[in-house]
C-alpha cells in the first residue's frame, strides 16, 4: 500500500453514461488520506455482479451506477514516502525531492482546462478536515482548498448567485472593476517581460487568474441559466467546532457535498476536487482513540480502527453521491463521472 | 569591496572586521533576483502602517512553507484564481472603509467636482508611493487617474470614484509582490527600503526610509548603516523577530493544535496561542531586553506565563490576568525552549508524544541537520505498551535496532526519547504505565541524562548558532541557497559577538548577500 493516498476513480458503465443521448462533461474528485486496506476494499468478484467488500459497502445504494477499478499501480517513484504517492496519483510525474513539488497540473486542472472554460469557476476545491487540499496547475502552483463552508456558500451562493428566473446582475460597478483588473493585467504582463523563467510562469499563473475573475464578472450580468435542478441551497453553519476536542469533519463534508452538488447543478462549475482529508491527514476522528495517519502506522494486527475510519469515510462519499441525485432526475450525476 | 563601518560613540568610523578580528568579507557570486509574495502577515501589517488599524480584512489564501519559512515559499509560489479573488474582494472591502472612516489617509485633497484630475493626480501620486514602495511613473499614474476619473462620472461621486483607485493599488503585482531586479549588481535604493523594512519590521517601509531611499542613502554603507540601526531600536522590530521565530519554528500552526481533551484534561483553544505567545515574549526578552546570547533561549529559567500556561505547568500564575515573566523552578526538569508546549505540544500526535516528530524537529530545524526520507515499504507500526514495552523508549526499540531504521532514527530518537518526561502536551511526567521514564541519551557524542541536561547540549552544539545565521538569511533574502564562505564569514561574527540575535539581523542586513543581486535568469 502506498504511504500517500488513494483515489476512487467510479465510471458508471457505459451505457449509462449516455443520458438522453449526451455524455457527461463534468468531474469530480473524492480524495481522502492515508488510503485503504486493500484486504477490506478489493472486491472478490469482477465483472457487474460483484459483491461490495467491507470498506465499500456503505456505497450500495449507488453500486448501480459504480465501476470498481483495480489492478491499478502508481508507476512513479516513492522517493518521498507519504507525498510520493499523492504526485503519482493525481499527475502521473514523480514529485520533486528537494522540494516536493508536484510537477505538473493535477488531473482535476487537466480536465479543467479541457471543459472549465464556460463556467463561471473553472474549478472548486474543497475540504472537509481543514487541509489544502492537492490541486495544481503546475509546480508550486496550488490551488487552495476551501474549508470553511459558510465562506464556500458566500462566494458562490452569496450576493453575485442567481436562481433561474432572476434577471442577470445589473451593477455600473462590474464593469469599473473589469476596468482595474485590465489595468492590474497590464502591469502583471509588463513585469513578465522583466524576470526569470520561473517567476514569469508565476506571473502567468496570477494572470490567468485575474482574466477568470474578469470573465466571472462579465458573465455576471447575463441571466442565469435555465436549469431544472437549480437552486439557492441551505446556509450552512457559520462555524463547525470542535466536539470534545473532536473536529466535525462529517458534518462539514456533507455541507460541502450538499453545495458541490448544487454547484453543479447550477452549471457554477464542471470540475470540482473535494479533499475530505489531505495525505498523511492525522485528524483524531470521532471515536478513534489515535489521529488517522498515527493508527495506520501504529495499530497492529488487522488495524480494526483504521478500518472502521475507512467505512465511515465511504459513508461520506456516498453522501457526496447521493446530493448529487437529490435534484430531479438525478440530473447533477446523470452527467458526471466523480 | 568596502569594508563594513560600525559607527563608534565617538563618531568616528571602525572598520567592523577588524573590531572583530574575522577577516574581509568573502567574495560574493550573487544569485538571481527572487520575486516575492507578500504573506499573509506582510500584507496586514502593511495595511495597518498605510492605512491605520482596525481594518476588518477578508482573508488571503494560505501561506505556503518551504523548508519550513513562508518567507521562502513566498519566493516559489503562485497566486491561484481563488488567490486572485480574494485579492479583489481585500482590495475592495479596504478602499471601502478607508474612504468611510478615514479618508484623510488615501486622500490628500478636497475634490472641486467629479472630474478633479489634478487632485486625483495628486493624490494617487502621494498614495501610490507609500503603497507600492517607490514613485509612480507618469504612465502609471495616468492609468489609475483615468480609473478614478470614469468611476467618479459613472458613480456620480468623486469619493466612491477613488475607491477604484485605492483597489487597484492594492490589486497590482506591484504592492502584492516585491520586485528587487537591482541595477548594475546592486540592489536600488527603492528595493533596499522594501528589503529592509519586510526583513527586520515585517511591513512596508516607513517615510524615513523611503526618504533615506529618495536620498540615496540605503545604497551608501554609512547611510544603511544607519537606518539599519535606527531600525532595530524601533518597536517594530519586535514585530520583525517575532515573526521570523514564529516561521522558524511553525509556530502558526499553534492555531491548529489538536489533542484529545480526554487524554489531556487542560486542553482547550487556548493553550495553542497562549503557548506561541509563551515562546515569543521569551524571544523578545531575550533579543531586546537582554541583548542576550541566543543559545540561552535552551537553557534559561525565565518564561513568560499566562493561567493557561501556568497551569500546563503547574507553577503559579505571575499574573491574574494575561502573561507576566516568572522563572520556573528548579526541581521542575522544565528549562528554556525544550521546555515549552509551543515545542512538546505541537511536535506531537493528538493522542501522545512522538519521539521521531520532536526529535526530527530539533535536528532540522534547530540544528540544519538533513535527515533522508524513509525508505518506502517499510512497516512502522510499534508495538502496544505492555509489561515487556512499558514507556516509549522500549516501544520505539526497534527503530534502532534494525539497520535499515536506525541510521536516520540515530540521528532523530535519542533526541525525542530525552524528552519522554514531557508529555503530548507537555505536563510533566515521571512515569509511564508505572514505570520510571529514562531520558537519558547523547547527542553527536554529548551525553545528557535529563531533558535539562539536553537543554544545555542542544545550547552547547557547534551547529547551533550557525543554524539561525543560515536561517536568518534564507529568510532575509528569500533564497534557499546561500555561499557557504559567507555563511562561515557571518557565523564567525555571530559567535565572536556572544550569539547576540540583534547583532546577527544587523550583520545580515549589512552583508553582500542583502546587498548583491545577478542577473535574471
Amino acid at each position: 500500500m502506498l504511504g500517500g493516498a488513494a483515489v476512487g476513480l467510479f465510471l458508471p458503465p457505459l451505457e449509462a453514461m449516455a443520458c438522453d443521448g449526451v455524455l457527461p462533461t463534468r468531474f469530480g474528485l473524492f480524495f481522502w488520506g492515508n488510503g485503504n486496506l486493500p484486504d477490506f476494499w478489493t472486491p472478490e468478484q469482477e465483472g457487474t455482479d460483484y459483491t461490495l467488500s467491507e470498506q465499500l459497502t456503505p456505497l450500495s445504494p449507488m453500486q448501480h451506477k459504480l465501476a470498481v477499478i483495480t489492478g491499478l499501480s502508481v508507476k512513479t517513484p516513492n522517493d518521498v514516502p507519504h507525498s510520493s504517492g499523492a504526485a503519482g496519483v493525481l499527475t502521473g510525474i514523480g514529485l520533486r525531492v528537494e522540494d516536493e513539488a508536484f510537477m505538473g497540473p493535477t488531473i482535476d486542472q487537466i480536465i479543467a482546462n479541457e471543459i472549465g472554460g464556460e463556467t463561471i469557476y473553472r474549478s472548486v476545491q474543497t475540504s472537509a478536515s481543514g487541509g489544502s487540499g492537492r490541486s495544481y496547475n503546475g509546480p508550486n502552483s496550488l490551488n487552495p482548498a476551501e474549508a470553511d463552508p459558510y465562506a464556500f456558500y458566500e462566494r458562490l451562493f452569496g450576493a453575485t448567485f442567481r436562481e433561474p428566473g432572476e434577471e442577470g446582475i445589473v451593477d455600473p460597478s462590474l464593469g469599473l472593476r473589469r476596468s482595474v483588473l485590465d489595468a492590474v493585467m497590464n502591469d502583471l504582463s509588463t513585469l513578465e517581460s522583466q524576470v526569470g523563467a520561473e517567476d514569469k510562469a508565476r506571473l502567468e499563473q496570477h494572470m490567468t487568474g485575474v482574466r477568470e475573475l474578469e470573465q466571472r464578472l462579465a458573465r455576471l450580468e447575463e441571466d442565469p441559466p435555465n436549469l431544472e435542478a437549480c437552486e439557492r441551497p441551505a446556509e450552512p453553519e457559520a462555524s463547525y467546532p470542535d466536539i470534545e476536542g473532536r473536529p466535525q469533519v462529517s458534518a462539514r463534508n456533507r455541507a460541502f457535498c450538499d453545495m458541490l452538488a448544487m454547484a453543479l447543478a447550477c452549471d457554477q462549475t464542471r470540475v470540482f476536487g473535494h479533499y475530505f482529508s489531505d495525505p498523511v491527514s492525522d485528524v483524531l476522528y470521532t471515536g478513534a482513540t489515535a489521529g488517522h495517519h498515527d493508527l495506520t502506522h501504529n495499530e497492529s494486527g488487522d488495524q480494526p480502527e483504521v478500518n472502521a475510519i475507512t467505512i465511515a469515510i465511504m459513508e461520506e462519499f456516498n453522501y457526496l453521491l447521493e446530493a448529487s441525485t437529490r435534484c430531479p432526475k438525478g440530473m447533477a450525476l446523470c452527467w458526471t463521472t466523480v | 569591496m568596502s569594508p563594513l563601518l560600525l559607527l563608534a560613540c565617538n563618531g568616528e568610523p571602525e572598520p567592523l572586521d577588524e573590531v572583530l578580528e574575522r577577516g574581509e568579507v568573502p567574495a560574493f557570486d550573487a544569485p538571481a533576483p527572487v520575486l516575492r509574495r507578500l504573506t499573509q502577515e506582510q500584507y496586514t501589517n502593511s495595511l495597518d502602517d498605510l492605512f491605520g488599524e482596525g481594518l476588518v480584512l477578508p482573508k488571503l489564501e494560505p501561506d505556503i512553507e518551504l523548508e519550513g519559512l513562508y518567507a521562502l515559499g513566498a519566493a516559489v509560489t503562485s497566486a491561484s484564481p481563488y488567490g486572485v479573488e480574494q485579492y479583489e474582494s481585500a482590495a475592495f472591502s479596504v478602499a471601502e472603509q478607508v474612504m468611510a472612516e478615514r479618508s484623510d489617509l488615501a486622500l490628500s485633497c478636497e475634490p472641486e467636482g467629479l472630474d478633479d484630475e489634478a487632485c486625483a493626480s495628486q493624490s494617487l501620486g502621494e498614495l501610490g508611493r507609500r503603497v507600492w514602495r517607490r514613485p509612480l511613473t507618469q504612465g502609471e499614474l495616468d492609468v489609475l487617474v483615468d480609473l478614478v476619473l470614469v468611476a467618479s462620472e459613472t458613480l456620480e461621486d468623486f469619493d466612491a470614484g477613488y475607491e477604484y483607485g485605492i483597489a487597484a493599488l492594492l490589486q497590482s503585482p506591484h504592492f502584492l509582490y516585491r520586485i528587487e531586479g537591482g541595477s548594475d549588481g546592486a540592489y536600488t535604493d527603492w528595493e533596499m527600503a522594501t528589503r529592509l523594512s519586510y526583513f527586520l519590521w515585517n511591513t512596508t517601509p516607513d517615510e524615513e526610509l523611503l526618504l533615506a531611499a529618495e536620498a540615496g542613502e540605503l545604497t551608501d554603507d554609512a547611510g544603511l548603516a544607519a537606518q539599519v540601526d535606527r531600525m532595530l531600536e524601533d518597536e517594530r522590530a519586535q514585530d520583525g523577530v517575532r515573526n521570523l521565530f514564529a516561521e522558524l519554528w511553525s509556530l502558526y500552526e499553534l492555531d491548529e493544535l489538536s489533542k484529545d481533551p480526554t487524554l489531556f484534561l487542560h486542553m482547550s483553544d487556548q493553550v495553542g496561542p497562549s503557548a506561541r505567545e509563551e515562546t515569543l515574549l521569551g524571544v523578545e526578552h531575550l533579543v531586546f531586553d537582554l541583548d542576550g546570547d541566543y543559545t540561552t533561549i535552551f537553557t534559561t529559567r525565565t518564561t513568560f506565563l499566562d493561567r493557561t500556561m501556568a497551569a500546563l505547568y503547574e507553577v503559579p500564575a505571575p499574573e491574574r490576568e494575561g502573561f507576566g515573566e516568572t522563572e520556573l523552578p528548579k526541581e521542575g526538569g522544565r528549562r528554556g525552549f525544550l521546555g515549552q508546549a509551543s515545542f512538546l505540544a505541537l511536535q506531537a500526535h493528538p493522542v501522545s508524544t512522538s519521539v521521531t516528530k520532536r526529535g526530527q524537529f530539533l535536528r532540522e530545524r534547530v540544528l540544519c541537520h538533513i535527515i533522508p526520507p524513509p525508505p518506502s515499504d517499510v512497516d512502522t507500526s510499534i508495538p502496544e505498551a505492555s509489561d515487556a514495552a512499558p514507556t516509549m523508549r522500549e516501544r520505539v526499540a526497534r527503530h534502532l535496532e534494525d539497520p535499515s531504521c536506525a541510521s536516520c532514527h540515530e540521528i532523530t530518537d535519542p533526541v525525542g526519547l530525552g524528552l519522554e518526561n514531557f508529555d503530548g502536551i507537555g505536563r510533566w511526567r515521571s512515569e509511564e504505565n508505572g514505570v520510571a521514564i529514562d531520558p537519558s541519551g547523547d547527542v553527536d557524542g554529548d551525553a545528557f541524562a535529563t531533558a535539562w541536561e539536553l537543554g544545555g547540549v542542544i545550547a552547547a552544539h557547534p551547529d547551533l548558532g550557525p543554524c539561525l545565521v543560515e536561517r536568518t538569511t534564507q529568510y532575509a533574502t528569500g533564497n534557499v541557497s546561500q555561499s557557504r564562505e559567507l555563511m562561515n564569514w557571518h557565523e564567525d561574527g555571530f559567535e565572536i559577538e556572544g550569539n547576540r540575535v540583534l547583532f546577527l539581523l544587523r550583520d545580515v542586513a549589512l552583508s553582500p548577500a542583502f546587498r548583491q543581486v545577478g542577473g535574471v535568469e
